[in-house]
């Protein structure tokens, strides 16, 4: 898939990786890689400004810990986080429920 | 120094975030680079191919800044709001200035406040122009300060209004972008501009002299209070955010 499509949806992605709970940044994009079984191959470094823009946005919270000997940035979901994430699901799959149906693969 | 370190200097060189989301976003990076390197070495990999594969996986230095740094008109909004935000209070400086004026000269008198200094020589033509306006005049010098009185409350003032009002609209559309102007960069510019202005108001009302701008020594002297005012409260403001840095450090 074309990095640009996915850097388009990298927010969603990013706040449904965390719904499943507190991660760092390594294991945010490992988990991503993995869920899209290698399809969303973004430049890693990318996704951490998405990281820290979403904090801004008050939609994530972090704090650093030390795991296995090295301190780590760990992020998780706030409650306007987990809003925006239902929501921007909602939308996502209206709209890939419409694509489907104009490409006729409905 | 390995491929890492060289990595970051040049990542460290092309972030434009400020030093304190710099620094974390760098510290993030070389967790992330190292936590890479040592997955490859525990695979198989020797350490300098490791580094490469990291650095290779986590983007170009190009790549890695942009995102960072973002859109080049977010970067730009923060400056455009203080310039914003300057030009709002410098209008209402103009603004209150004139209304002050006009005060000191109820108390005072439109000659003393409006006139031109002692030492001024009109031509014959704009004698014949200000008495042709201000017919009620009793000389030249009354007349004189008469319209300079009128045009500094309409021309004058109703420019600066103009300008707070279309300020202000730039402003309320800027803060739908972003919160807050770039650190420290207006009151540095503010406690600048205006107390320079304040200090140059000072010398010509108090010698009486004439300005490219405007004369009258009321008017002068109103307007270097006003602009005073402004740049003690930038002053203030500025001492403020060096004492009280807008980030904390991120704990160790």
């Amino acid at each position: 898939m074309g990095r640009e499509r996915v850097k388009g949806h990298l927010d969603l992605l990013i706040l449904s990786v965390l719904r499943q709970g507190a991660a760092h940044g390594y294991e945010v994009i490992a988990e991503l890689r993995r869920r899209s079984e290698g399809e969303f191959d973004l430049p890693e470094g990318t996704v951490y400004p998405a990281l820290h823009r979403l904090e801004r946005e008050g939609l994530l919270a972090s704090d650093w810990a030390t795991l296995e000997g090295r301190r780590r940035r760990i992020y998780r979901l706030t409650a306007p986080g987990e809003k925006a994430l239902a929501e921007q699901s909602r939308q996502w799959h209206r709209f890939a429920a419409s694509m489907s149906s104009v490409l006729g693969t409905a | 120094m390995d491929l890492i370190d060289t990595y970051l200097d040049d990542l460290a060189a092309r972030l434009r975030v400020g030093p304190a989301r710099s620094r974390r976003f760098l510290v993030e990076a070389e967790e992330h680079l190292r936590d890479t390197v040592a997955r490859e070495v525990a695979a198989g990999a020797a350490e300098p191919d490791a580094e490469r594969v990291a650095i290779e996986r986590f983007g170009t230095v190009r790549q890695v800044a942009r995102a960072a740094n973002g859109p080049v008109l977010a970067r730009l909004t923060p400056l455009a709001l203080g310039g914003a935000q300057l030009a709002a209070v410098g209008s209402a400086t103009v603004l209150a200035g004139t209304l002050l004026s006009r005060l000191v000269a109820a108390v005072t008198s439109t000659t003393a406040t409006f006139g031109f200094p002692h030492d001024t020589v009109a031509s014959a033509s704009q004698v014949a122009h200000w008495l042709a306006v201000q017919p009620g005049a009793a000389d030249w010098p009354a007349a004189a300060a008469s319209e300079n009185a009128a045009d500094t409350l309409v021309l004058r003032g109703g420019f600066a209004l103009l300008c707070l009002l279309a300020s202000l609209g730039v402003l309320w559309l800027l803060r739908r972008r972003t919160s807050a102007p770039a650190d420290g960069v207006v009151p540095a510019i503010g406690m600048t501009a205006f107390g320079g202005a304040a200090a140059f108001l000072l010398l010509a009302g108090f010698t009486d002299s004439r300005t490219p701008f405007e004369w009258g020594r009321g008017l002068l002297l109103s307007d270097a209070s006003v602009a005073l005012v402004v740049a003690a409260a930038y002053a203030v403001v500025l001492l403020r955010r060096v004492q009280t840095p807008d980030v904390a450090p991120a704990p160790r």
